[in-house]
């Protein structure tokens, strides 16, 4: 019995330590990352001026003629499709080094507007893409901020098995709750957020460890190929191995048929969602042609390679290994980008429900030492850290959607200065924090979140003609859930004030 | 667990877990009987559990001395399956 207790002490202290040291980023690492699961909605929102086409085939002979046109001497074309949840075609071009003519880039990006096939003219912003990004980069350069998110990571795996071991009860715990009995609730709470999507939590922080596990622990990979990293990809499914130049110049094949070739190839019809093609310009030239991942778990997705000049098919990855198809499965079940609306709505109940579940931890933690030590002047700063973490997020982001919305069309560098309006909302989140006291805090910065959040419909319908009385009746789901998920997170926020408030009163 | 404690278990687990992982990715690599790509993935895929799973016994070990045979054991059985 006296090992039992020690060990639940003991992993009692890991939970604590592990959860508080990175809390304040996993947060925010937890609510971007629920936040992509609407990536391509949150795109479509913030580029009201495209709209959604349904003819995939014609946007992908569109990006064709259009990389024809700025993909001179590239070594590799990427044509990413709109598929069904998106409205633009986002393209990239790869050049080598030794390309002429030389003084075109290395790297090249341009997007279509996939309805018109015609360069968007959408305004200048990241989209869904400034979440997705800040979910595992933290939009730092290099490898920095992957590796602060893997820490992270780690160290929420850790909190996540402590806890459960530190919570003997934890079953028992779920079903307990007592409102309005302060420290008492937060604790019940903080149980019934991490209970309740238990499965969902460890399956999504171990996932997303693996989506970068050769960051992490490149060891087993550079055992086994050393700097031939390309072999893998071909064998582990990722990829193709690229071909090699045969320095003579050739014609693509027509893509229409090979489009139609791979719907039927596929089970159920599957649609292309991305397309490779390596040596544009070369005789060797191969079209690789990547299935849409909506329609199945594993990120395994099913591709196809074809001859670029002959049209011959010369790869599948029906066959793959037990070990591949797991992996793949696991890479998928992260990314999430399976299953109907349904499921996703589910996906991101459980993603708010871990957000929850951090939140309330780093509140407990402070609640707890407050109630046993002294006046401390470190809680004072974890309270004030923890306003601006948990409330300033939040305010953060209805501020980049405003940015979005009243940003001049064409203002240089538009879209870095949406991220701007971000980063400087969150900071004066921060300086309000220091600056009131913390009741107050908590209270005024999720009210100012809920009005900036209840307010974005009307100035989406102020500024734009795809207000909720056009999209709703037009079935415009992209626009309209958007929508009615901005006022529903306003009313979140707005009620969580209230409580507070009345709280505060008590 | 006074503070101390909890930073000498910390800098003994981070460390020591990610040796550990990354010998136990390796390991694979070398015994697995199979295609190489499948040994990189196993390895490599199973490899944040053994770290994970390394801290926690650091936390869950009593005495300095168990936690350092214990660790020591762990790197050796790992680099015998890496490199014998």
């Amino acid at each position: 019995m006296a090992v039992k207790t020690g060990l639940r002490q003991s992993m009692a202290v890991l939970h604590t330590w592990s959860g508080l040291v990175l809390g304040w980023l996993l947060f925010a690492i937890f609510v971007t990352g629920t936040m992509s699961y609407y990536r391509p909605e949150i795109s479509q929102w913030t580029r009201p001026e495209l709209r959604r086409t349904t003819d995939n085939d014609a946007a992908a002979l569109a990006a064709m003629r259009h990389l024809q046109q700025i993909g001179q001497g590239a070594a590799r074309w990427l044509i990413d499709l709109p598929g069904t949840r998106d409205a633009a075609t986002h393209l990239a071009v790869w050049r080598d080094r030794d390309a002429s003519p030389s003084q075109l880039p290395r790297f090249q990006r341009a997007m279509l507007d996939a309805a018109s096939g015609q360069p968007s003219t959408a305004r200048g912003t990241h989209g869904g893409d400034f979440f997705y990004y800040f979910h595992f980069d933290l939009l730092l350069p290099g490898a920095v901020g992957r590796i602060i998110v893997g820490l992270a990571a780690m160290a929420m795996l850790v909190s996540i098995i402590s806890g459960v071991i530190t919570h003997r009860r934890i079953f028992a715990d779920f079903f307990t709750f007592r409102p309005g009995k302060a420290q008492r609730s937060w604790l019940d709470a903080h149980n019934a957020t991490a209970v309740l999507a238990l499965p969902y939590h460890l399956m999504i922080t171990y996932t997303g460890l693996l989506t970068l596990m050769f960051l992490y622990l490149p060891f087993g990979l550079d055992a086994a190929y050393g700097n031939q990293r390309a072999a893998f990809q071909a064998e582990a499914s990722r990829g193709i191995t690229p071909p090699v130049r045969a320095n003579r110049a050739a014609e693509l094949i027509d893509l229409a048929p090979l489009l139609a070739q791979a719907r039927a190839h596929w089970p159920d019809n599957a649609a292309v969602g991305r397309i490779n093609i390596y040596q544009p310009h070369d005789a060797h030239a191969r079209i690789e042609l990547v299935a849409a991942d909506d329609g199945h778990v594993s990120h395994q997705r099913g591709r196809l390679v074809f001859d670029g000049t002959s049209g011959v098919l010369l790869e599948t990855d029906d066959t793959v290994s037990w070990v591949v198809a797991t992996e793949r499965t696991m890479y998928g079940l992260h990314l999430g980008r399976f299953g109907g609306p349904v499921l996703r709505a589910l996906f991101f109940l459980s993603g708010i429900a871990g957000s929850a579940m951090v939140a309330t931890g780093l509140v407990l933690w402070l609640a707890s030492r407050r109630r046993k030590d002294a006046v401390h002047v470190g809680h004072r700063l974890v309270g004030r850290l923890n306003i601006a973490a948990i409330a300033g997020l939040p305010v953060a982001i209805a501020a980049f959607f405003w940015a979005n919305r009243l940003l001049p069309v064409n203002l240089t560098d538009r879209a870095d200065g949406e991220g701007w309006c971000f980063f400087i909302a969150w900071a004066l989140a921060l300086l309000h924090a220091g600056w009131r006291d913390e009741a107050c805090g908590w209270c005024e910065q999720f009210a100012a979140a809920a009005a900036l959040f209840l307010l974005l419909p009307l100035l989406n319908g102020a500024t734009t003609d795809r207000h909720l009385l056009a999209s709703l009746p037009a079935g415009d789901w992209a626009m309209a859930g958007m929508d009615l998920g901005l006022l529903l997170t306003g009313l979140a926020c707005g009620g969580l004030a209230l409580h507070l408030r009345a709280r505060q009163r008590t | 667990m006074s503070h101390w404690s909890v930073i000498a278990r910390l800098l003994a687990a981070l460390p020591g877990g990610y040796a550990v992982a990354a010998l136990w990715s390796l390991a694979w690599v070398t015994r697995y009987d199979g295609p190489r790509a499948d040994a990189v993935l196993i390895g490599t895929v199973t490899s944040f559990a053994v770290w994970a799973a390394v801290v926690l016994w650091v936390f869950a070990a009593s005495g300095t001395p168990r936690i350092l045979v214990g660790l020591a054991l762990m790197l050796l059985l790992c680099a015998a399956g890496a490199w014998l």
